[in-house]
């Protein structure tokens, strides 16, 4: 077993990743690594022992707080009012494989090889693998950062027991736990708003 | 006359339940005889908290710091309209409270709780993508980040960027007004390579 994986080194291997709810450029690093051979204890950057990678449901990958909006890409062609900063939501509405791609390619570092290791990066958009790729697939590797369940994917008996950490005073009633309606805003008081008012009404 | 009738024996009900011993909890029932309507306090079979008792957080030595994948836990704290319970319901100290609702908001932005929000919840824009949070103080900072952007691509397979799509896989995006987007190309698309 341990030869054959041995053996394996030597050849283009393939690797399937799930990029659901990963974070970019964690991923990327990741996926970098693999792309260029880096983890094999055979590499050198003369030798071309980079691995295949297919990448899919590119089009959940997460981001970390508000950097959809806060991390801009910058274009810049060099011609008059050609600067241009996109935000990165923007372009992945557009196409949900480009940000992965162009993070993959950050991380895969500036050398001029790189070019030929990311020919070797396969996105796909879903979890829908065209045969042809999946023939190939041999490894499947580990994602980067756990999936986070919603509260609707939790079961009866997960809940139930769940521990119970809330506990209620002696004289709660259930009722108080009902919805309220929204206040609305507070709204600081301005001593100075009546006045303007005033000011406002024509005196003439 | 009728408030001079009802205050004394309200104050002596609402004394009653506050130096009652009974480990309970209590829920108003509502019954309409003829014209009259009564209103009575039922009991509920639940254990309640001590009279003593710390903030339940602190002292239940929980091995971890309460984040927003934390949905169970969050859960107790918050009204079926996804809100938070007050301070004087949930028994927290201060700090954890906050701590609560910052992990709340936190959970509902990254959309954890698609049965408890309300309707109009935005999500449109970069709000409709998956985001994490690194712990619950992590909203307040902020920073712009500039990447290097590229042309060089190759584009191999079909991305399938429709948007019809991206609305049918997520509910919360689901919108009357973009019902014609997903409508008008009810066919499924040919998948040119595979073949
Ligand atoms: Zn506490």
């Amino acid at each position: 077993m341990n030869q054959a994986r041995q053996l394996a080194q030597f050849m283009r291997q393939w690797h399937l990743i799930d990029a659901n709810q990963q974070d970019v450029y964690k991923l990327g690093t990741k996926v970098a690594k693999y792309l260029s051979g880096n983890w094999k204890p055979i590499w050198h950057p003369s030798t071309d022992c980079g691995d295949h990678v297919v990448v899919i449901n590119c089009q959940d990958i997460a981001m970390e707080g508000f950097d959809w909006k806060h991390r801009q890409f910058h274009f810049n062609k060099e011609y008059p009012k050609s600067k241009v900063n996109i935000p990165a939501y923007q372009i992945h509405m557009y196409d949900p494989c480009r940000i992965v791609y162009l993070a993959v390619y950050k991380c895969l570092g500036k050398s001029n090889i790189r070019r030929s290791h990311i020919a070797r990066l396969h996105l796909l958009p879903d979890a829908e693998v065209p045969s042809f790729l999946m023939k190939n697939v041999g490894n499947q590797l580990e994602q980067v950062q756990e999936v986070v369940k919603r509260s609707t994917e939790y079961t009866d008996e997960e809940r139930r027991n769940f521990p119970r950490l809330v506990k209620f005073p002696e004289d709660h009633v259930v009722d108080w736990e009902a919805p309220i309606d929204n206040p609305g805003r507070h709204k600081l008081y301005n001593p100075y708003e009546r006045k303007s008012k005033i000011q406002q009404t024509p005196t003439k | 006359m009728m408030l001079a009738r009802c205050l004394p024996s309200g104050w002596s009900a609402i004394r009653g339940i506050a130096t009652s011993s009974s480990a309970m909890k209590w829920k108003i029932k509502e019954a309409e005889e003829g014209d009259t309507t009564v209103v009575e306090m039922e009991k509920i079979e639940e254990p309640a908290r001590p009279k003593n008792a710390f903030c339940t957080l602190c002292t239940c030595n929980l091995p971890i710091k309460v984040k927003y994948s934390d949905v169970l836990i969050l859960e107790q704290f918050m009204r079926p309209d996804g809100t938070v319970l007050p301070r004087q319901l949930t028994g927290l100290c201060r700090n954890k409270q906050l701590q609560i609702e910052r992990c709340v908001m936190q959970a509902h932005w990254s959309g954890l709780f698609p049965d408890k929000t309300i309707a109009d919840f935005d999500r449109s824009g970069y709000k409709q993508f998956n985001r994490y949070w690194k712990d619950d103080m992590s909203m307040y900072r902020i920073s712009e980040k500039i990447e290097q952007g590229s042309w060089y691509y190759v584009k191999r397979y079909d991305t399938k960027n429709r948007p019809w799509n991206k609305l049918m896989k997520n509910p919360l995006n689901w919108d009357p007004l973009h019902t014609h987007l997903y409508k008008k190309h009810k066919r499924k698309p040919k998948n040119i390579t595979d073949k």
